[in-house]
């Protein structure tokens, strides 16, 4: 390949504003199949609308909606970025 | 004769499945529940072309595996009564995540149709839908409506009707692939228009989620709702208080006048019974405003972006920023309060916001304050009142944040919350939601307050003719005022038998009071006077008052509601001689903090069980026998 595909993996609270990422897991607890239904599912693309100050929730757009969520449900969710996205 | 066709509807949350049966079935409709956000299922039945429909509008789901309890009720309806017809209504703007549920519903082995609903908003959004691909993928007919347009209702009453097909041929699914199959579906019907401009949502939440102006906007939104809601409803109390207890209850009292009844049954009639439905009425106008006021914030999107702002200060103290517009309806009534928190996600968010509400000062309390306030602290009425209403939520919190720590951590506490793009109200549902809940207090705390009414009659008239301290309201607050001396409210055997109907319903104080220091007041009414001449001065009455309100907001700063005429002489008088400015502090603390009334500890007990209904009154009892005691006892160090 001639260019070199910056992967980066993380959780949903730490991706910046305005940047897209793809989901690759959610951690198994009782709230996961509840995030997986309203959107936050391995493979679907989120991106981060705002973050509201003091640790507030997270407003993200995900299979064409906004949700909000706690930073603590945000964490449950592993996120992909990669610099062609 | 057809038999009725059982009709469902069903879908997410936001998808104006409410807005839709509501233009489906207008007045017809009925509803035992606090819509706004559906928290019951609601019923209509209609005819369409000689058949009979009995449309059910069910709590917005977002799959057939309930976690909350307007969830379990739509679930648990649609499951144990499988309907003739479930209507899926889907919000085309929102398509990928509704369709997650039309697939659910698909193997359910009911007739299904599919309403994609704002569908106006969808090609305002460049967004474009081959809805025969659609119906043929899910092997289901669908239907494209706009609820606010009334051309949609025929269409839809047609499709109703109809015979439809039981889909097949869809094998249940497993989560995931369920969710591969509605992407697969989605990229081949529906075709999106790649400009992406900032669409209007976006420009209004840099601003109203913006971290600083968020708040401010927040607090002048909140503002505007006190503001409009009591200047707009203080002339409005005035009059229809005035309304039926002077002329209905006139009328009426000429009218039995006629039997020469007994002098019992006469003082029966208007210091309980016309006394009380005054009393109830009297609050309509108030409450009426607040939700409209409260329902335009929600349905146009506003109050999502609310509870948004809101949950970190709320998880602080243990609540979350869902609780908020159940808090702010308490302002309101504590009753559909209650019932509001079934829209909350977690039992434990529910039951955290349920110990506290009571403190929320509803409106049943203001008239205490306002006859307090005006006798004693004329120059600092609005002061006053407002520290009163502050006092309630600081209390509400305080104890919240006790209770907080008393919660083992962790919990299943969740904020997963829709932002939906802002809408217009739609008009007629929002009348709809405003008298719905209305209605609520009407027949939740309104028969309530009636009842206490003529109870508290009989308490201060029998045996009847004795002198008022020797009746048996007299005799026990006489044997429970060394209970209240700590308070400063001991001396006077009557400012305690006002504190006892407080226990019932808070609304009744000021009645109680008023029976206690005018009982004269019956004789007032003066049947002589002509109807005509009486009908015309009331709709005088109600003109001058419409003007007063109309203007009200323009008078100033403050709210209006809490500049009041002077009351009624007689209870005044009573009043200024049986209290301090101290004294009367403390009464209105005692009751803003003393127990829920009767309704809402039924409410209570329904929705949390009879244990927790006790433990909460046990805390609003202690709470408010020792806010008022501390105060007394500062007060009186202090001075005065």
């Amino acid at each position: 390949m001639a260019f070199v595909l910056m992967e980066k993996v993380m959780t949903l609270d730490q991706l910046p504003a305005a940047r897209t990422a793809s989901i690759l897991d959610i951690a198994s607890c009782p709230l996961a199949e509840r995030l997986a239904c309203m959107g936050l599912a391995p493979g679907e693309a989120v991106r981060v609308i705002r973050k509201l100050p003091w640790g507030g929730p997270i407003e993200c757009e995900v299979i064409g909606y906004r949700l909000a969520l706690r930073r603590s449900e945000a964490a449950l969710v592993t996120v992909s970025t990669d610099a062609a996205a | 004769v057809n038999a009725v066709r059982r009709i469902a509807f069903v879908g997410n949350p936001n998808a104006g499945k409410s807005a839709l049966i509501n233009l489906l079935a207008g007045s017809a409709l009925k509803t035992g529940n606090w819509p706004g956000v559906t928290v019951d299922k609601a019923e209509a039945e209609i005819t369409h072309e000689g058949m009979r429909l009995r449309l059910t509008d069910l709590p917005g789901i977002y799959d057939l595996q309930p976690s909350k309890t307007d969830e379990r009720i739509a679930v648990g309806s649609l499951l144990s009564e499988p309907p003739d017809l479930i209507v899926n209504v889907v919000d085309l703007t929102n398509l990928r995540r509704h369709l997650n549920l039309t697939l659910e519903l698909t193997g359910l082995g009911r007739p299904l149709l599919v309403v994609l609903n704002f569908g106006d908003e969808a090609a305002r959004h460049g967004m474009s839908v081959d809805t025969d691909a659609l119906a043929h993928r899910l092997g289901v007919p669908v239907l494209t409506t706009t609820a606010v347009r009334p051309d949609s209702r025929t269409a839809l009453l047609d499709a109703l009707t109809r015979d439809i097909a039981v889909p097949g041929g869809q094998p249940a699914l497993a989560a995931g692939e369920r969710r591969t199959q509605v992407r697969q579906i989605y990229a081949d019907c529906v075709r999106q228009a790649t400009t992406k401009t900032a669409a209007p949502r976006d420009r209004a939440d840099r601003w109203l989620l913006h971290p600083i102006l968020g708040p401010v906007a927040l607090l002048a939104a909140l503002y505007l709702v006190f503001k409009l809601t009591f200047d707009l409803s203080g002339p409005l109390i005035d009059w229809s208080e005035g309304f039926v207890t002077d002329y209905l209850g006139g009328m009426l009292l000429s009218l039995v006048g006629v039997l020469h009844p007994p002098g019992w049954v006469v003082s029966l009639l208007a210091d309980g019974v016309i006394a009380g439905v005054g009393l109830v009425v009297s609050f309509v106008p108030l409450l009426a405003l607040l939700y409209l006021c409260i329902a335009v914030l929600e349905q146009s999107g506003y109050m999502a972006r609310a509870a948004v702002l809101l949950d970190r200060l709320m998880q602080r103290v243990g609540l979350n920023g869902k609780a908020f517009i159940p808090m702010l309806l308490g302002f309101g009534c504590n009753v559909p309060a209650v019932y509001a928190l079934r829209a909350l996600d977690s039992d434990a968010d529910r039951r955290a916001t349920a110990a506290v509400l009571p403190f929320m000062s509803c409106g049943a309390r203001l008239p205490i304050y306002m006859l307090f306030t005006t006798v004693f602290f004329e120059r600092h009425q609005a002061g006053v009142i407002l520290g009163l209403y502050l006092a309630g939520v600081a209390v509400a919190l305080g104890w919240s944040l006790i209770l907080m720590r008393r919660r083992p951590p962790g919990g299943d506490s969740a904020l997963l919350l829709e932002l939906p793009p802002y809408r217009n109200p739609f008009r007629p549902f929002l009348w709809r939601t405003v008298w719905w809940r209305v209605r609520g207090f009407l027949s939740g705390a309104g028969g309530v307050i009636a009842l206490c009414m003529i109870l508290i009659w009989t308490l201060t008239n029998l045996p009847y003719g004795a002198a008022p301290a020797r009746t048996l309201l007299g005799g026990t607050a006489h044997a429970a005022a060394p209970v209240f001396r700590p308070l400063g409210l001991g001396d006077d055997w009557r400012p305690v038998a006002a504190v006892v109907p407080g226990f019932v319903a808070k609304e009744v104080v000021v009645g109680a009071l008023g029976q206690l220091y005018a009982p004269a007041a019956a004789d007032a009414a003066e049947p002589a006077e002509d109807l005509l001449r009486q009908t015309a001065a009331q709709s005088a009455g109600l003109i001058a008052a419409i003007g007063d309100a109309a203007r009200a907001p323009f008078a100033g700063w403050v709210p209006g509601v809490f500049r009041t005429e002077p009351a009624d002489d007689g209870i005044a008088a009573g009043v200024r001689s049986a209290f301090t400015p101290l004294t009367a502090l403390v009464f209105m603390t005692f009751n803003l903090l003393l127990m829920p009334c009767v309704a809402t500890m039924g409410a209570l007990a329904q929705e949390f069980g009879r244990r927790f209904m006790l433990v909460t009154l046990g805390r609003t009892l202690i709470t408010a026998y020792a806010a008022a005691a501390a105060l007394y006892q500062i007060g009186r160090l202090l001075g005065y």
